[in-house]
């Protein structure tokens, strides 16, 4: 175990806080925030997934040198776009609900709905 | 009580997924090596992430585009109340 502290390990620690944060936590907004610590986990894991140390950008004609991997850069842009609109419209739909049963807790609004959990 | 135990099972799930190597990254490096070679030849571009996400991914970047203005019709939707909440 030469580097511990890596990108990748990183990631899966902002990975599982986030999903601890879903689990663990009954407000509606800390949900959303454990949604976005989730995506930045994924994007850093992804980024740095295939690093080699001493790598340059894929840019050029005639690449020699170790490069960076282009790949999960080009996916991670779309998963920049896709985690933007599903904060947007969660927040949205968050304050629709909470004009409609003023409070912030699942299983409150689930209570005031009528519905059985 | 309950919030320490599902922490205590989260940190297990971490250990496991940190000490198993469960992403082959022998096996990615080929598409590293291929996209890297081949984009000038088959694209055009000097960069090679814009070649992925203008050509070989094309439709990724269009649909992502599509979910864009569906989103964007989504929050228009739940935004009109008309008074009523």
């Amino acid at each position: 175990m030469d580097k511990f502290i890596n990108g990748e390990t990183v990631g899966l620690a902002l990975f599982i806080i986030g999903l601890y944060g879903l689990i663990a936590r009954r407000n509606i907004i800390k949900t959303i925030i454990s949604m976005g610590i989730i995506q930045s986990g994924i994007i850093l894991f992804f980024l740095t997934i295939n690093y080699q140390s001493g790598a340059i950008p894929p840019i050029g004609k005639d690449l020699v040198k170790a490069t960076s991997d282009p790949l999960p850069q080009a996916l991670m842009i779309t998963a920049v776009v896709i985690g933007i609109s599903i904060t947007a419209v969660s927040l949205t739909m968050f304050i629709t609900l909470y004009h409609r049963y003023g409070t912030t807790n699942w299983y409150k609004a689930t209570k005031k709905r009528g519905e059985n959990i | 009580m309950r919030r320490k135990f599902i922490a205590l099972y989260m940190f297990i799930v971490f250990l496991l997924c940190v000490t198993i190597h469960v992403v082959p990254l022998e096996e990615a490096t080929d598409y590293l090596t291929y996209y890297v070679k081949n984009s000038f030849s088959q694209t055009g571009g000097v960069n090679v992430v814009t070649s992925i996400y203008l050509n070989y991914r094309v439709f990724d970047t269009l649909f992502e585009t599509l979910l864009l203005l569906i989103s964007i019709i989504a929050i228009i939707y739940f935004s009109r109340h008309e008074g009523d909440y």
